[in-house]
Parts: structure tokens; sequence; C-alpha cells
């Protein structure tokens, strides 16, 4: 225990002390934001790296593994690799204007409407996020009590609120604070799980050991449940229906490929081809830590057959490591584990409190902004990160779904409404602003309908498929878009009309076109 | 052996989405886009 705990606040100790340091470097609301467009490959890789490594993937998947077997693989794994695989494109088209917007909604702001004093479809945008965000980092505040209270022994409903304590001093960074702390927590997890995959393969005996249990064994889930099965651990589909592991899959590539929060993501590096190589280097060394979650996983079926009643599958990773790793091992392994869950935390409440600052509350501010009101702005912005941290603890007290599934709808919700928007948008000059309501709108309230009725058709697909056939009618029953709708992502040299229209979104112009 | 398959071919696409990117940035030799320039310092 005491080697926890020293591990514990050294780590904690780190963390403060970078946010503070980062805070004194942040100048600009582009800084808060983006990091100032000109982030190089060795943090932008480290930062990606970090933001796949949440909760729902160190914990969630060796989780899912251990109770819904290979399939698994397909839903959660195979799923994010091929969204991280799919990024490079996106990346390069997102991060080829000249000017490169700053958020998300701000994006679909300037494809869509780039000429409206206040962007409808901006707020829209903006408010979809703040309730995905919300989810998100309300997921990793769960998975941080999951661990603190098992390293601890304080119960889970007190445990989340140490949560804040980190928040209060990691808030003030923006941008560049989490992108620091994030290459350092990657590397941290990165040498965790490979210690705790080595301590399960050497319990198990190796991989054949774990296959061949995986594909014999009856025990139940939880301990005094009904017996599973012989084999069906071994098999694609586990104990998944068809349905259910397609929309899993689909929401967890084609939908994560284009989260609000990897397209931020991409307007960060400091050109278009760094950006595209950070996500393929990405992609090829997610594999040195899926690999050993998957041994995590799969193994732990053969260590321990059922897990006891009254705990989640989420327990399962803490569970393992707190009983037969090495006090050292387990130390950093935990302790990966909260640094992924508090920098994925500050990551998406950064996204939830940018939506509300900058693209809601921002758009009703008249005329130029100064700096004087960047520097309120961005004061504003960490006092929104706080409340809304203050506000998912709070919820987390009561959890309400696994991490990794917790994960999966908000993955699908988004890629059901925003997938054709962003891609159409980057690929196709007849894309429009009819197309894009018309999409976010059809895909949203058919990916809801499914989930919620538990549709045989896979959710993703009836949520994505009405969105492309709205989308498509829109878009060919009104008019072609402006050239400064899309020229930024077509064109290398823009016309100065576009250039201004970006410079009046940004609001650093006025409407007569004078610089300030 | 279907997800093994599945999770290996995400990452021959990976690679050739990158190659593709890539090789497209440099027939245009725009600095700007990364053409040409160290891709790792912080400027």
């Amino acid at each position: 225990m005491t080697v926890y705990v020293i591990v514990f606040i050294l780590y904690f100790l780190f963390m403060i002390v970078t946010a503070l340091a980062s805070a004194k470097q942040v100048e600009s609301m582009t800084d808060f934001t983006t990091g100032g467009h000109k982030m190089g490959l060795v943090l932008g890789v480290g930062t990606s790296l970090a933001t796949w490594l949440s909760v729902a993937s160190v914990m969630g998947v060796p989780g899912n593994l251990y109770s819904r077997g290979v399939a698994a693989v397909i839903g959660w794994v195979a799923g994010w690799f091929l969204a991280t695989a799919l990024m490079p494109l996106i990346a390069y088209k997102i991060r080829l204007p000249e000017m490169p917007t700053r958020t998300f909604p701000e994006f679909m702001r300037l494809r869509y409407e780039p000429f409206a004093t206040t962007s409808s479809l901006q707020l829209l945008v903006a408010f979809i996020m703040l309730v995905g965000y919300f989810i998100f980092s309300y997921i990793q505040v769960q998975g941080f009590g999951i661990v603190f209270s098992t390293v601890t022994g304080i119960p889970y409903e007190y445990a989340v609120f140490f949560f804040l304590l980190i928040l209060i001093f990691t808030c003030m960074g923006g941008f560049m604070s989490v992108a620091a702390t994030d290459t350092v927590n990657a590397i941290l997890i990165f040498i965790g799980v490979v210690m705790a995959a080595f301590t399960v393969l050497n319990l198990t005996g190796g991989f054949a050991n774990i296959m061949s249990t995986i594909n014999t064994t009856t025990a139940p889930t939880f301990e005094g449940g009904a017996p599973i099965d012989a084999g069906i651990l071994g098999t694609p589909l586990g104990t998944f229906g068809f349905s259910a592991l397609t929309s899993i899959f689909l929401s967890n590539s084609l939908g994560a490929s284009v989260a609000p929060h990897w397209i931020a993501r991409f307007m960060a590096p400091k050109n278009a081809k760094a950006a595209a190589l950070q996500m393929t280097l990405t992609l090829f060394c997610l594999v040195g830590i899926f690999i050993p979650l998957v041994t995590i996983g799969l193994g732990a079926k053969t260590i321990i057959p059922s897990l006891p009643q009254g705990k989640t599958t989420d327990y399962l990773f803490p569970m393992v490591i707190m009983e037969y790793c090495h006090p050292l091992v387990g130390a950093l392994a935990l302790t990966a584990i909260c640094a992924a869950a508090v920098s994925t935390a500050n990551s998406m409440l950064l996204h939830c409190s940018t939506s509300l600052v900058y693209d809601i509350k921002r758009q009703f501010n008249k005329g130029v902004q100064t700096e004087e009101d960047n520097n309120k702005t961005t004061k504003q912005l960490r006092i929104v990160i706080f409340s809304m941290g203050v506000l998912s603890v709070l919820c987390a007290v009561r959890p309400f779904t696994l991490l990794a599934m917790g994960f999966t709808y908000v993955y699908g919700a988004f890629g059901a409404a925003f997938f054709w928007p962003v891609i159409l948008g980057i690929t196709w000059k007849r894309m429009n602003r009819a197309g894009a309501y018309a999409s976010i709108i059809a895909g949203m309230i058919g990916f809801i309908y499914a989930t919620a009725t538990a549709s045989t058709i896979p959710a993703f697909l009836v949520g994505a498929g009405l969105s492309l056939a709205a989308c498509l009618i829109a878009v060919f029953a009104t008019p072609a878009p402006a050239l400064e709708a899309y020229e930024s992502f077509f064109v290398l040299n823009i016309s100065d009309s576009t250039r201004k229209v970006i410079h009046t979104i940004q609001k650093e112009i006025d409407e007569t076109g004078t610089a300030h | 052996m279907i997800p093994w398959i599945m999770w290996a071919a995400t990452l021959v696409i990976g690679g050739i989405n990158c190659f593709v990117v890539c090789s497209t940035i440099e027939k245009t030799g725009e600095k700007r886009l990364g053409a040409s320039g160290s891709l790792f310092k912080y400027e």
C-alpha cells in the first residue's frame, strides 16, 4: 500500500507542476484551444496515444474481453484501430487550410455557414459536443473512482471526489498542458500494461493456455451466475448478437474517426503532413499497448474464472494488478490508469468548456475580440472546466454504464450525426448547409431511436444511413455553396474573400475588414 | 481467426492511407503543408 501511495503522490505532483508551468505559457485564445497550430510530431503522437488510452481502453477493453471473449477485439480493438487508420486523410484535409479553424463547431461554421453573423449550425454542433463530452468526462471520473477506491480502500462514492483535487491545478494550463502530461502518461501506461501483461503470461503459462481456457471455459462472469456455453468466448460473435456487435464496431470505427476531439487534434500540428503522420505513427504505437491489454483481458479468465458479486467488469484490471502483480509494477500500472483518467477527463472538459465559451457564448459578443476579451474568455474557460468537473463528479457518484460501452454510445451518436457532414465536407465541393443540417438531425434522431428501441438493424447503420439519405436529398434540392465555404479545404492558395471570411469568423477583423 | 485478421487489416489500411496522403503532399512541394523541413521541431 505504501508503494502505491508514494507513486500516486509523485505522479500528482508532476501533473500539478506541469500544469502550473504550462499556465504561464498560455498567451492567446488559440494557444488555449489548439496550442497555436504549432505542435511537433513527437508531442502529437504522444498526445494522440494518450487520448486513445483512457479508462475505456485500459480498463473497459480488458473487462469486455473477459466477459465477451475475442469478439471484443472486433468491437473495440479493431474498431478503434480502423478509426485511427482512416484518420490520416481526414487530418490532412482538416489541417490543409492556411488559417486552420480552432474548434470543431468553428470548422462546421466555416464550411457551411461562412457568412452568418450568428451561426446556428455552430451552436447546434457545440451543444451536441457539450453533451457528448460531458458524458466522456463523467466516464473518466468513474474510472478514476474505481481505481482510487480499489487502491486506497476508500468507498467509490467518496473516492471520485479526489478527482477534483487534481483538476483544480490541471485546468489551469489549457491545450498544451493536456498535451504535455498526455505524452508522459502514454509512456507510463505503456510501461504499466506491458509489465502487467508479462505477469499474466507468467501466471497462466503463456498465450496458448490462455486461448485454451477461453475456448473451453463455462465459468460465469460473476460468481453465482449461470454457466456460459463452452467455447462461446472464442467465437467471433462471443456473447453479442450480430446487430449489436456490428453497431459497436461501426460506432468505434466510423464514429470515432470524426469525433470532434479528434478533429480538434488534427488542427494542432504544425502542418498537414505532421497531422497525417501523427495518426499513422499513433496507430502502430497502439499495437504495443493493445497486445498487452488483450493478453490481460483474456488471461484474467484463467486467473480469476468469475468476478465477485457487486463488482463490474471494469474492476477486473485493478483487481488483477492488486492481487497478482509486484507492488511497484502494480503502482505503475494503476497510476497509469489514473493518469489516463485525469488527463482524458481534462481534455474532454476542455472540449466541453470550449464549446460553451468559445462556440456558444463568444458568438453573441458583437464586434472584434480584443486581447482583453480573449484573456477574459480564457479565464472563463478555466472556471467552466472546473465547474463541469464538479458536475461530472456529482454524476459519477451513481454510475449508469460500463466504461467502454459508454464511449461507444457517444462515438455512435457523434458518427451518426457528423460522419457525412465531415467526410463530404472535405471531399465534395457541392456539399452544402442544408445537407449538413439534414444529416446531423436525421443521424442523431435515427441513432437514438434505434439504440433506445434495441433495433434488430445495427443502430449505427440506422443513424448513418438516414443521415446520408437526408443529406443527399437536401444537397440536391438546394443551391451549391459559395466559394468561400469550401475553398480552404480544396485549394492551396485561397482568395482574399475567403481569407476575410475566416478572419471575420475568428473575430480578428471587423465587418469593414480592418485587422486588430 | 476473424477478430485477429480484422485487427491486422486495419494496420494495412492505415499504412496505405498515410502513404497516399504523404505522397500527395510531397507532389505539391508546398513547405506550408510539410513537403520539406523538420516535422519534429516545435516552432
